[in-house]
């Protein structure tokens, strides 16, 4: 008879028992994660000039009809610059910059070769006053082995980061750096546009999860513009 | 001089789509942040070097055939386009004229190209900036040339049947390189191709077969434009090479172990008792 009712009841305590420890544990390290990867402040979004703020909505009806409104005196047509290489002397970072978006479910897609970094081709131009270029690289891969932004958490504020496109070397200065658990992203910091101009570049970081496969941070490096060469 | 009536649709639901798309967003495109459309134009004339006009204001100078320029970011508003030879006098008749409506975050290419007949003509497409599953990217087919309806392999696969001058079709798959093939429709013999076309995880790679069949002049280019959203992760390391010696996530795996241990046996044991 005892031995009956311990057989029933270790297995409901069991189960509870590793539930909760088997859904802690991920919590328990965002609960006690140590500091230390954070340096310096954060830009605030800025003030942005009126120009750039986003437009009334314009009756459907007026955009179904192709009426032409009365044309703009001159119209802002800009040609923005792509991204085409990530260079951070100071961290050892030269890497080929290639375009990439966002999948299902919110994840921003990360170039297959970890010696190429990404740039979120909906975020920011680099040497426009507003907006976020967004960078993204591997920390390294299972696969290939170190990625293009292995050291992105030696940066620190005053790190001169340069991103060049179509001939234009447009430089930046590292502001702040974050460690973030990726259960707890501050999407808007990383990747909101109603900001001026910086640079936010992404990796991993933190501890490693071998059950996942994953980095349990996200590394982010804040830089604010610092000079454009022609 | 005319916009095909399907482009001119298709950019409306594009307007629909993203108005409702970006109403609950914590974050948005950059376009959209700033009240600018993105625009990206494309000349599919063949020996017609032309200039590009907005609303009076020349924004190409010598733009050749197979030639893709952009992005071009435009704040959102109506725009008469014009379309002159290269070099001609701002006031000079233009060869091509249309009026686009363009809204804030949209993403549009201006295609000027063929008919099938061979007449020249200026046709929008809304590029579809809707997310793909993971790891897939958008392939996006326009056919623009002045030919009849075409097959489109990808490998030894046809995945796009009878499509016509004017006409875009689009399918999702998985990021890699498409060795794509036009055909004439219900024949096996290239017209076009293969060519290799990257698709990338994320994005949208349209190929437009431009140029004219009869002329010999038919072609290819391509143009990648993201698709998605505002991002609301980053995964970016898979091998632990640079894992963080000072907060070792092993006490933590350890424990979630144990447990998932003792979920195993409680499991093992409930299986025992209904079969008791």
């Amino acid at each position: 008879m005892t031995a009956r009712r311990w057989r029933v009841r270790w297995p409901a305590a069991g189960l509870i028992a590793g539930l909760a420890l088997a859904g802690g544990s991920a919590a328990g390290y965002a609960l006690t994660r140590p500091p230390g990867h954070d340096y310096g402040t954060v830009p605030s979004p800025g003030t942005l000039a009126s120009s750039h703020s986003a437009p009334a909505d314009r009756p459907a009806a007026t955009h179904r009809s192709g009426t032409a409104e009365p044309p703009a005196a001159a119209p802002a047509v800009t040609a923005v610059q792509v991204p085409v290489r990530l260079l951070i002397p100071a961290i050892g970072v030269n890497a080929p910059v290639l375009p990439t978006g966002v999948q299902a479910g919110g994840a921003l897609a990360i170039p297959p070769d970890p010696s190429d970094v990404g740039w979120w081709a909906g975020g920011g131009f680099p040497g426009e006053p507003t907006g976020a270029v967004v960078l993204v690289g591997h920390i390294n891969s299972a696969v290939s082995g170190p990625g293009a932004l292995l050291r992105l958490q030696d940066a620190r504020p005053g790190t001169t980061v340069t991103v060049t496109a179509a001939g234009h070397a447009y430089r930046y200065r590292v502001v702040a750096l974050r460690a973030y658990a990726k259960t707890s992203l501050p999407v808007t910091a990383i990747f909101g546009q109603q900001v001026t101009a910086r640079l936010v570049v992404v990796s991993c970081g933190g501890p490693f999860d071998p059950t996942t496969g994953h980095y349990l941070d996200n590394i982010v490096a804040y830089a604010v513009p610092a000079g454009t060469t022609h | 001089m005319r916009i095909s009536k399907l482009a001119a649709a298709s950019l409306t639901a594009g307007f629909l789509f993203l108005t409702a798309g970006t109403a609950g967003a914590t974050a948005m495109s950059a376009s959209a942040a700033t009240g600018t459309a993105t625009v990206t134009v494309v000349h599919g004339i063949p020996n017609t070097p032309v200039d590009v006009y907005a609303n009076g204001k020349k924004i190409l100078s010598g733009f050749t055939f197979k030639t893709v320029a952009g992005p071009l970011q435009l704040p959102a508003g109506s725009y008469v386009i014009d379309v002159r030879k290269a070099g001609s006098a701002a006031a000079s008749t233009p060869v091509l004229s249309a009026t686009e409506p363009v809204t804030a975050g949209e993403n549009a290419t201006i295609v000027a190209a063929l008919t099938a007949s061979g007449t020249p003509v200026l046709t929008a497409f809304a590029n579809d900036t809707s997310a793909a599953g993971t790891g897939k990217g958008r392939l996006v087919v326009r056919h623009v040339a002045a030919a009849p309806a075409v097959d489109v392999y990808a490998g030894s696969s046809k995945v796009i049947s009878g499509l016509t001058s004017g006409q875009q079709q689009a399918l999702d798959v998985p990021a890699g390189t498409v060795a794509a093939k036009v055909t004439l429709a219900g024949q096996t013999a290239a017209v076009l191709g293969p060519v290799n076309v990257p698709v990338t995880a994320g994005m949208g790679t349209v190929v437009y077969a431009i140029g004219s069949a009869a002329g010999h002049t038919l072609t290819a280019v391509t143009q990648q434009y993201p698709l998605g959203g505002a991002p609301s992760s980053a995964q970016a390391g898979t091998g632990g090479l640079g894992a963080d010696p000072n907060s070792p996530i092993w006490p933590f795996a350890a424990i979630g172990g144990a447990g998932l241990a003792l979920i195993a046996i409680g499991a093992a044991g409930a299986a025992r008792r209904r079969r008791a």
